[in-house]
């Protein structure tokens, strides 16, 4: 399973005088159990870019090909582009719409027209995936959960039907600390037990450093730059044009190396700072 | 789509019409329906349709714009004109099937549309040369008389302009609840009409959730920020009359006045 997007580009309004190019000759390619990583201000059309590839959105021009077949080819069933590809959408909790927890994430798998207990496996599965206990809120109303746990329920009722991609849009924004590093985590682990591809877009750069093999970079409409997110956050200069930052650990090894000590820039985690900063410290006592 | 619906939207434009004080520009429009509804030949209607041809052109809202408003109304105009053309009885002038349209039925379907028409073009000026803001202030005033009799005229002129404000607000909310559902490979498109009332549940749902949080929301913020109705609360830019609201004012009652003439005399 791959994902190849070639020259695609979506307007908005087209003829009116409102008329906007939200996507401009997208090309990129994701490849099987990549995790992808989308940056971007608002407005870079990134949300335009995720909707394109769920079939939502019908792209100007251009061809998205997920896993060998092209999903904006005329008269292609929209219940077969939705199997593969699952968008979560930015606060997905005020989708929640049925009487219990486990009716609403049942809804998504029961439109793919799977059988009953087929049905039932799956929200366990997708409940239990997400860190909430099934026997706990399986018949509780999605309505009296928190606010993290009710955003747990939304995704799980995108993860029940097994995408072999899966997108998020803006998984954490909202959410306090606490359920920020949970949702995080939530997303790593759903990776590792389906080994599906994720694209998620993220203000945060830490989160994207840390869970991306590949970093794409929007800025009005068009894709400026897609790399691994050492080779990305190297050009904070580039970045800062665009108002987007880097992690705030690599800002600091910035920050170092501009007051003249020797450090690797392309430090994104603490513990990668950490062994660059004693590795100066040693070599510069040594002299 | 929804969007294209002109009924009650206004056209942005600087016009004598615009600038008119929105209390005497509900005031015509309330004459103008009673005018309507005075009017018993077509020759009452050639003077109403006259001075509102007229109307338009010193407003400066494109007839184009304003036919377009009408597309939505078509359905009813065609029940109504079917409705009439058959069911009243006269001469018989053509058969179709069991079906028969008379003198008096043809008569009246084309009366009642004209009258439609007119009545819906001369409402909608209103809405399109005014703000939904003034309009509302506008009806504030009027009915301030009301206060007096324990009407809370304030808070119906708020409730009305906040309904207005959310329309668009709502309508980008449907929006998005109506995406999320289809990636959760929601269909509304097909099955019989019970499965697709049936498909509107989880829309409706997260809908009615998403505007009772909004209302909440607006209503903390008001509060915030003292708001505690309309009571001993002054305005920025009051209302006042002007030479060419008079002018207004004292050619919408001559203009009932020929009609009612017209009405006596023939």
């Amino acid at each position: 399973m791959s994902i190849q997007v070639r020259n695609l580009s979506y307007i908005y309004n087209e003829g009116l005088t409102s008329e906007t190019v939200a996507l401009d000759n997208i090309n990129f390619d994701i490849y099987d159990g990549e995790v992808a990583g989308i940056i971007g201000h608002t407005g870079s059309g990134k949300s335009t870019l995720l909707q394109q590839l769920n079939g939502l959105l019908k792209p100007r021009g251009g061809t998205i090909i997920v896993g060998g077949t092209d999903i904006t080819r005329p008269g292609i069933s929209m219940r077969d582009v939705r199997r593969r590809v699952g968008l979560v959408f930015q606060y997905p909790e005020y989708q929640l719409f049925e009487e219990t927890v486990a009716l609403d994430v049942a809804f998504g798998p029961k439109n793919l027209g799977l059988r009953e207990d087929e049905v039932d496996e799956r929200v366990h599965d997708a409940l239990e995936l997400v860190g909430l206990d099934y026997d706990e809120v399986a018949g509780r109303s999605p309505f009296e959960l928190s606010g993290g746990q009710k955003r747990r329920v939304a995704i799980a009722g995108v993860i029940a039907m097994k995408p072999q991609v899966l997108i998020l849009d803006e998984p954490t924004a909202g959410l306090d600390p606490g359920s920020h590093d949970e949702i995080m985590a939530m997303i790593r682990k759903v990776h590792e037990s389906q080994q599906n591809i994720i694209l998620f877009v993220s203000h945060n750069m830490e989160d994207v450093a840390a869970l991306s093999d590949k970093v794409m970079v929007m800025d009005r409409g068009k894709l400026i730059t897609v790399g691994t997110p050492k080779e990305v956050f190297r050009q904070r200069d580039r970045l800062a044009a665009i108002a987007l930052d880097v992690p705030p650990v690599t800002e600091m090894m910035f920050q170092l190396k501009e007051r003249g000590i020797d450090v690797d820039t392309g430090a994104l985690t603490l513990r990668e700072a950490e062994e660059s900063i004693y590795d100066y410290l040693r070599g510069s006592k040594a002299k | 789509m929804i969007r294209d619906i002109t009924l009650g939207q206004y056209y942005p434009a600087q016009s004598f019409v615009h600038r008119l004080d929105p209390r005497v520009k509900i005031t015509a429009a309330v004459l103008y329906i009673i005018e309507l509804f005075i009017v018993n030949d077509f020759p009452g209607f050639a003077v109403c349709a006259g001075v509102l041809a007229a109307v338009v052109g010193i407003s400066r809202v494109p007839p184009g714009f304003i036919m377009r408003g009408l597309k939505p109304i078509l359905i009813i105009l065609i029940f109504t004109f079917c409705l009439n053309i058959f069911m009243i009885d006269g001469r018989v002038l053509y058969h179709i099937g069991p079906l028969r349209v008379t003198d008096n039925g043809l008569y009246t379907a084309v009366f009642m549309s004209i009258r439609l028409i007119l009545l819906i073009i001369g409402t909608s000026l209103l809405t399109l040369t005014t703000t939904p803001i003034s309009l509302t202030d506008g009806i504030e005033r009027l009915l301030s008389p009301l206060n007096k009799v324990g009407v809370a005229t304030h808070e119906i002129a708020m409730m009305m302009s906040i309904a207005l404000r959310f329309i668009p607000t709502l309508m980008e909310e449907t929006d998005k609840i109506i995406k999320a559902q289809q990636a959760r490979g929601a269909d509304f498109e097909s099955g019989n009409i019970f499965a697709r009332a049936k498909s509107l549940i989880p829309i409706l749902v997260p809908l009615f959730v998403s505007a009772f949080r909004i209302a909440q929301d607006l209503a903390m913020a008001m509060e915030a920020r003292c708001y505690r109705g309309g009571a001993g609360r002054t305005r920025m830019n009051g209302m006042k009359m002007g030479r060419a609201d008079a002018l207004c004012l004292a050619g919408m009652f001559l203009f009932l006045g020929v009609i009612i003439g017209m009405r006596i005399m023939f």
